[in-house]
């Protein structure tokens, strides 16, 4: 039985030193995570949360590894709905590639995968809730990096 | 035992009108597919098919549904 996992892989026209900065700035995050930033200094061993722009906690963690600009491994656990909290940690990986790249073939883009497990057998619902949220977030991400506007203001309802 | 499968969401900051254009029209699959012409603006039991930057036919593939703007089904067997 494999362990419930979401996997995502988009292009984004931009740099990975830019990538990375979008990926780790919580202002940066703000913008296209629909209100939702980040608090840590993105070290390993250094604590991680998500806030509301109320200041509820949407998510804490723990970095486990950051090698800028390339990989990215976030200790993550859901902190505001009670059924996702009691299915545990999850483990995040954001990788930053230049696979793919042709810039001699007119290539401009750079690969980000992100992918997202949990650490246990469990964890179906809050995969579940993270698949519909990713792409989403992703859309906003790779729009502002693009064009310097994103796709979603508010979290689709 | 389940069928090998692939499914991908993204969201796009255009009119699902725009969106279905450039999803079936080769003047604009050309500029994103790599140079490939697809045209699969047809109806059910229509074609779609596919050539490639050299000209060459890559695909003709039945359309299986087609419901302007919202959903497209379409066979998948490169020749």
């Amino acid at each position: 039985m494999s362990k419930p996992s979401f996997a995502y892989v988009t292009y984004i026209r931009t740099t990975p030193e830019k990538l990375w900065a979008a990926l780790t700035d919580p202002l940066t995050i703000r913008k296209y995570w629909f209100g939702i930033t980040a608090e840590s200094d993105f070290k390993p061993g250094s604590l991680w949360a998500l806030k509301f722009e109320d200041g509820r906690t949407a998510d804490t963690g723990e970095i486990l590894e950051a090698e800028p600009p390339r990989r990215l491994v976030i200790r993550w656990r859901n902190e505001f709905k009670p059924e996702l909290k009691a299915e545990g940690w999850s483990r995040c990986t954001m990788l930053v590639e230049m696979t793919d790249y042709y810039p001699d073939r007119g290539g401009k883009a750079v690969k980000l995968t992100i992918h997202h497990e949990t650490e246990g057998e469990g964890g179906g619902k809050f995969i579940e809730a993270v698949s519909g949220g990713w792409p989403k977030v992703l859309a906003n991400l790779k729009s502002l990096l693009e064009t310097g506007d994103i796709a979603f203001q508010e979290y689709p309802k | 035992m389940s069928k090998p499968s692939f499914v991908y969401v993204t969201y796009i900051a255009a009119p699902p009108e725009k969106v279905w254009q450039a999803l079936t029209k080769p003047d604009i699959t050309e500029q994103y597919w790599f140079g490939y012409r697809v045209t699969a603006d047809g109806k059910a039991g229509d074609r779609m098919t596919a050539v490639s930057p050299a000209g060459k036919q890559a695909h003709d593939d039945p359309i299986i549904e087609s419901d302007p703007p919202r959903r497209l089904v379409y066979g998948w067997q490169p020749l």
